[in-house]
């Protein structure tokens, strides 16, 4: 077992041991040997469990929310002790934004750092996999680390060597954060950013407002509207979500009156103009927000590639106010603050 | 009537009144085919339910609160909760919704006939069991049954469903009536005073044995304890209740303490429903369908089914 | 059951000779499959693995209008979509996804009600089906008494083999599907059957992964209320993937769309994992969380469709542990309910 692993499972163990923690968010390893699944400790026992490894790619910051939603039984007394979680370098920034935005407070959680070579495409790894004609009853025993260029895969005591771009997230190829921006405890050596560039967005922004039309009208006709890429999100904290139309009672103080004078963006068929209502609604409200961890493009289930929205956005943001969220823990909010630098003369 | 399940049918709003008040208001519509064919095939008997169209705004499942001696028309309590039925509460007489239905199984109330009847209603949860009690106290079928208790309770006066009739029987030797509402809280926990004048507190602690004064039927208390002071003989008597399945819970454990059976004891199991008739999934108790298997069950039944209502 | 046979080549010329029908093919979308109408018979790309999507919504549209309608002065216009209901077929569906059909046809045809929107789709449709030869790593479909051969729910069955494809006749339907594109069929060999078999014998012997279904459902009812089920759903995130892309998957929303005065009332579908698919209008919720919603989809494939119709839920296409976001994997949970201590914490 690696080294980073064994120190994962020890501070985590720690903190659980002696109560710092109410409970740790972490990943522990999956079913079918590649992957790793995201998982919540509430003993010592489970810490155990913990990976640390580049098939981490789950930005547990999402869970955070669960936390506040959580309605207390009659009679329980509220658990003031922070939340223990591990965050790569990208997910960090997700923890700092809400940090800034006052979902939670700084010393409500308590951060595990790890600094981070990348994560890899577990769909792709398995298709290289299988492509190879490696044994799949292998897979429990896999074992994945990172080594330059290569990503290795060592299992039953053999070793196989994949080429790392042709296995890791497309996100952690431009990733400029592989270090993480806040923490209480780190774990691993300092990596070396990836330079400041968007060589993913070059073939979109060569195209056509008409191809990008059809592209996009193209990409989501497909969508299936289960909202993955909204419930996965670190920033998608509200409790209730303006898109979705939902009939029955919001919470048990809402009127009627109220009910009815809810927003509705769009309506719950996924037919195009819904689906575009949707998406644009969403990526509106990521505006100077996101912090592209990318999460939303690995979770959609028929593959629309979010992720070039998010990043445009971000590519525009930064150029046009020089603003980026989620670096450090001082508020900070794009659409509520105004600069005399800014391009337009005020803000309304 | 359409062979479609899901196509309603068109039906006039012919009265409209106010039942209860607050925050959640009731309101009682009754409502008549338009079609003759459709009021012909309509046939309800009492415990089902029928789903009402706003157009625009989308179905609910309602409980059909009158009973089938009542041809005319269908009447409905539909307690204002969500978009549906903020809608429905808007209705004016003449207007036009839509009808499908009924849906449901039913009370077995022909198993009934020679036995005592007890009716235990909490909020809007005596609006499915109505229909029973207009049914049973009805010229023509009173014979059939025996003594008739009502007991239902409602957080004010003012909240109290139907109680125009009620409090109509209250004055009649026959049914048996009684009726509660909640305590007042005030910033300590339950206040030491009668919610309200005529409505006096009960010893919660030990209902059962509270010495009602003749001719009271008026009380501060929930339903639980009302049953619990009444105490109906068990002896060839049925119960029949229906509110917040927290007070379902109540009810039912302090019918069981008074030596009801489990099958002495009926229900109705209201969940979220949107087709009725058993297609679109949400209203499943384990693999009972509540809108084709119920929402009528005893208690017995209950029992059986996995946890999660 | 007639059997023919037909050359890799000639295969878009029949896929062109269907007349009146819209075929159904899958289609290579990004780096994923879809089925969508075929528009030119080169799209369809019958080498496909899984699709992400399964083709249930062909005869169960993931958003179908039920009927327009207008308030008049004495009732309503309606008008019932089913009256424009057209034909359809399913070119290349895998077994697990036509036996998921069957199962649809347990809850949307049996009962004291039928529902006439799927009745007629399910009419107009023609399956036509392709033997699996290589299943993917989470495809377990021979655990739940399906296979990659298998035929059931087909009305055309095609195997590939080196050469062509073995063609067989099941149903009527599949005969008719076919009148006009008789020519382009050949006979076929016992040495093509005997290369079938073999072929099924190869695939069979590639699966990984299995469940052991045996006495489950029973024992799972037993741990109805262990924590079990909570740390199973930790890392649930209630996007409902799992439900939107499973073939046998059926709930359904019916929702309003349009004014006071006209509308379309359209049925789209709904997840058992989002909250307010169950929420009571009185903000009630008998599945409030996670667990309880999880922990329904597993009840749901595993014992309560095993109870009513005597069929698992669950047809083993694996698509929710592949697409899981989360990688929750029902395989696992299901395996891992005989492990649960009796009454455990």
């Amino acid at each position: 077992m690696s080294a980073k692993n064994d120190q994962l499972r020890k501070i985590a163990r720690t903190l659980l041991a002696e109560g710092k923690v109410k409970y740790f968010l972490g990943n522990v390893r999956g079913a079918d040997g590649f992957s790793s699944k995201p998982t919540t400790a509430r003993t010592p026992e489970e810490a155990n469990e913990f990976v640390w490894d580049p098939s981490c790619v789950n930005n547990m910051a999402s869970y955070l929310h669960e936390d506040k939603k959580r309605v207390l039984k009659r009679g329980e007394e509220p658990d003031t002790r922070p939340i223990g979680i591990f965050v790569k370098g990208c997910d960090s920034r997700s923890v700092a934004l809400n940090i800034q935005e006052h979902i939670f407070e700084r010393e409500q959680i308590y951060i595990v750092g790890a600094t981070c070579e990348g994560v890899v495409d577990v769909p792709k790894l398995k298709k290289a996999w299988m492509k190879r004609g490696l044994p799949v009853a292998a897979t429990n025993t896999l074992q994945l680390s990172i080594n330059g260029d290569e990503v290795i895969a060592s299992f039953d005591g053999k070793q196989e060597k994949f080429a790392k771009d042709d296995v890791i997230m497309q996100r952690c190829k431009v990733c400029r954060y592989p270090n993480p921006v806040i923490y209480d405890e780190l774990i691993g050596e300092q990596v070396e950013p990836k330079p400041d560039a968007y060589p993913d967005l070059e073939e979109m922004e060569a195209m056509s407002p008409a191809e990008r039309w059809a592209f996009w009208t193209e990409q989501f006709s497909t969508c299936v509207r289960c909202l993955a890429c909204r419930n996965v999100c670190p920033a998608c904290y509200c409790r209730e979500c303006s898109v979705q139309r939902s009939n029955p009672a919001f919470g048990p103080r809402t009127t009627p009156t109220e009910k009815m004078a809810k927003a509705q963006f769009s309506n719950k068929t996924p037919t195009m103009e819904d689906n575009f209502n949707f998406h644009m609604s969403r990526m509106y409200h990521m505006t100077g927000r996101c912090t592209n961890c990318g999460e939303c493009n690995r979770v959609c289930p028929v593959g629309i590639p979010l992720r070039l929205l998010t990043r445009k956005m971000d590519k525009d943001v930064r150029e046009t106010y020089d603003h980026e969220s989620g670096l450090d823990t001082e508020p900070k909010n794009l659409l509520a603050e105004y600069d005399d630098d800014d391009p337009e003369g005020g803000f309304l | 009537m359409s062979d479609n399940p899901y196509e309603p049918m068109p039906a006039r709003v012919i009265g409209v009144s106010m039942e209860a008040g607050g925050i959640r208001p009731v309101k009682k519509i009754q409502v008549a085919f338009i079609n003759e064919e459709d009021k012909n095939n309509f046939k309800n008997v009492p415990g089902n339910c029928a789903i009402l169209s706003m157009i625009g705004q989308g179905e609910s499942m309602i409980s059909i609160t009158s009973p089938p001696t009542e041809k005319d028309f269908l009447e409905f309590a539909i307690m204002k909760v969500g978009v549906v039925t903020t809608a429905l509460h808007e209705l004016e007489v003449g207007d036009i919704v839509g009808v499908r239905g009924p849906y449901g199984n039913a009370f077995p109330i022909d198993d009934w006939k020679g036995k005592d009847i007890v009716i235990i209603g909490a909020g809007i949860g005596m609006a499915p069991i109505r229909s029973i009690y207009n049914y049973i106290l009805h010229p023509d079928n009173r014979k059939d049954f025996g003594k008739v208790t009502l007991m239902y309770g409602a957080r004010t006066p003012n909240d109290l469903s139907f109680k125009k009739e009620l409090f109509e029987y209250e004055d009649q030797a026959d049914p048996d009536v009684f009726l509660c509402i909640d305590w007042k809280f005030g910033p300590n926990g339950m206040m030491d005073e009668d919610a309200q004048e005529g409505w006096p507190r009960i010893n919660m602690k030990d209902a059962g044995a509270t010495v009602i004064p003749p001719g009271q039927t008026r009380f501060t208390c929930f339903v639980p304890q009302l049953v619990e002071m009444i105490k109906p003989s068990p002896e060839n008597t049925i119960a029949i209740t229906c509110g917040p399945p927290i007070a379902i819970k109540f009810i039912t454990q302090n019918l069981s303490k008074l030596g009801f059976d489990d099958e002495q004891i009926f229900t109705t199991m209201e969940n979220r429903m949107k087709c009725g008739i058993g297609k679109c999934g949400r209203c499943n108790i384990g693999e009972v369908f509540v809108c084709v298997d119920g929402p009528v069950f005893n208690y017995k039944q209950v029992k059986e089914l996995l946890p999660e209502y | 059951m007639t059997t023919y046979k037909i050359s890799k080549d000639k295969m878009n010329e029949l896929l062109t000779s269907i007349k009146g029908y819209d075929v159904y093919v899958p289609t290579e979308m990004g780096d994923k499959f879809q089925f969508r109408v075929m528009k030119d018979a080169g799209d369809a790309k019958l080498g496909y693995s899984q699709s992400a999507k399964p083709p249930k919504d062909v005869i169960f549209p993931q958003n179908e209008v039920l009927m327009n309608y207008k308030i008049q002065p004495n009732g309503f216009d309606v008008e019932n979509s089913l009256d424009h209901i057209g034909k359809f077929v399913i070119f290349g569906i895998r077994n697990c996804d036509a036996r998921a059909l069957k199962y649809l046809d347990t809850q949307m045809l049996n009962g004291k009600y039928v529902d006439p929107y799927y009745a007629k789709r399910r009419e107009n449709t023609t399956v036509v089906g392709l033997a699996c030869n290589s299943p993917l790593y989470n495809c377990f479909c021979r655990s739940v008494g399906a296979g990659p051969h298998h035929k059931e729910g087909h009305d055309v069955h095609l195997t590939e083999l080196d050469d062509g494809y073995l063609v067989e006749v099941i149903t009527d339907k599949g005969k008719e599907l076919l009148a006009n594109s008789m020519s382009l069929l050949a006979g076929s060999s016992d040495a093509d059957t005997s290369k079938q078999a073999e072929l099924k014998q190869a695939c069979e012997a590639k699966f990984v992964r299995k469940i052991d279904v045996k006495g489950n459902d029973k024992r799972m009812l037993d741990i109805f209320e262990s924590d079990y089920w909570r740390d199973v759903s930790d890392g649930c995130i209630g996007c409902g993937i799992c439900t939107l892309l499973c073939p046998t998957c059926f709930c359904f929303d019916i929702q309003d769309i349009g004014s006071r005065k006209e509308g379309q009332r359209v049925r789209v579908w709904d997840s058992c994992q989002y909250p307010e698919y169950t929420m009571h209008a009185s903000s009630h919720n008998p599945r409030p969380g996670k667990k309880e919603r999880q922990r329904q989809r597993f009840f749901h494939k595993y014992v309560y469709s095993y109870k009513n119709n005597q069929m698992l839920g669950c047809v083993g296409c694996g698509r929710c542990i592949n697409q899981c976001p989360t990688q929750i994997d029902i395989i696992d949970v299901i395996e891992g309910v005989k492990n649960v201590k009796e009454g455990s914490e």
